[in-house]
């Protein structure tokens, strides 16, 4: 059986081959980029994160790498990293995201049932795309991640737990509340735009 | 679920297309027969749709790589300057023990050259000792108005020459002409009975 091509690649990284290098940062340069930018919400940043990643690569993760999960799913796990990494140094470790999860956690059931009847003007709403990308990126970061990773990936609840490094109980539910906010988000900027 | 009734946690995973069987099925047909659920799948496709619009023509700047590669050649200079060091190892050991050799002959030569100097009977004699080839020396101090002349003359008439000096201190080191048996005493008993010596330090 022929080796996945993504580890030959790799293999030749680690042996030094700049070549390898430039075609696996050509495949995966832009998802690296999109996963940064979807937690960082800055261009200049989410660049940054994707040199440091592929510098990283270069310099022996490639060389680690150990085929327990997919090379994206291990791509993205060292992105992962780098964006906190990112996070620490803006000292933004602890915005919005948490804190918007205790916020969500603390709504009552009544609540709960009340969000749960907006799905249908919610749905109404959704069929317009700009206002979907509108309310994606008003929610706290670390949903905002997961929504990436989850519906833009589509990756499944064990692969997005792999790369945040995180149980994947936290996985959905930050989905859940993910997408709470945006039907939220979709009912209150309801009104038809001009 | 929610609460059992609702796949709500396998929703998102059947709009994003990676719910696999046998739950695939459980959930398609649990949709077919709730319009709760249905709504939901439909909301939910909804995001998925505006995350990949919302993501898709998202890359990064051509100068990331760019810069990548300059970084990476950078890197690339530096270890090859550190690996330099360390695959040529002799060199610098070479020249440290070339260094310290010289460090050893050098304080060889000065130790053989000290060694010389300090037994050669010219270099240091203490006051009055005999030297090593039967002399005997005096250190004398003259009065400042004793001339040339006068010093002369004693040094004949005591049977001294100079040894060496004047020192800072003007002293003289006179040394017995031919130190018979006897000489010593009388050579001593002249300079110090002298009106132009001030000092005589000897035997």
């Amino acid at each position: 059986m022929a080796e996945d091509p993504e580890r030959v690649l790799l293999r030749r990284i680690s042996a030094g081959d700049e070549q390898a290098l430039q075609r696996f940062y050509e495949r995966f340069s832009a998802r690296v980029y999109r996963f940064a930018l979807s937690r960082l919400g800055v261009e200049a940043d989410a660049a940054d994160v994707v040199n440091e990643v592929f510098f990283e690569v270069w310099r022996g993760s490639a060389a680690r790498y150990q085929g327990k999960s997919a090379v994206a799913t291990w791509l993205l796990g060292i992105t992962h990293h780098k964006i906190l990494d990112k996070l620490r140094r803006r000292r933004w470790c602890e915005e919005g995201g948490d804190a918007g999860e205790d916020a969500l956690d603390s709504i009552t059931a009544d609540e709960a049932s009340s969000l749960s009847s907006m799905t249908e003007k919610a749905v109404e709403a959704s069929q317009d795309l700009d206002r979907v990308e509108a309310c994606i990126e008003r929610l706290p970061s670390p949903m905002r991640q997961v929504v990436y990773l989850a519906f833009f990936e589509d990756l499944p609840y064990g692969e997005i737990a792999a790369i945040l490094d995180c149980p994947e109980g936290t996985v959905k539910t930050r989905i859940h509340h993910a997408r709470r906010k945006i039907k939220a988000c979709l009912q209150l900027d309801g009104l038809p735009r001009q | 679920m929610n609460g059992g009734t609702h796949p709500d946690d396998l929703l998102p995973l059947l709009a994003n297309g990676s719910l696999k069987e046998p739950e695939l099925r459980r959930v398609l047909v649990h949709i077919e027969n709730c319009e709760r659920c249905r709504l939901e799948y439909r909301f939910l496709q909804a995001v998925c749709r505006g995350a990949k619009e919302k993501w898709r023509d998202r890359k990064p700047d051509e100068k990331v790589w760019e810069e990548l590669q300059n970084r990476i050649r950078r890197e690339r200079i530096e270890e090859e300057g550190r690996a330099g060091v360390k695959r040529n190892p002799v060199w610098w050991r070479r020249l440290a023990m070339a260094a310290s050799l010289a460090v050893v002959v050098e304080g060889a030569i000065l130790g053989v050259l000290f060694h010389q100097r300090s037994s050669s009977p010219a270099l240091y004699r203490p006051l009055g000792e005999e030297g090593g080839r039967g002399e005997v020396v005096f250190q004398v101090r003259f009065r400042q108005d004793a001339t040339e002349g006068r010093i002369r003359r004693l040094l004949q008439q005591a049977g001294l020459e100079f040894a060496g000096g004047p020192g800072a201190l003007g002293v003289y080191r006179l040394r017995i002409v031919s130190a018979k048996r006897g000489a010593v005493a009388r050579v001593r008993n002249r300079l110090v009975s002298s009106d132009i010596v001030k000092e005589v330090r000897g035997p």
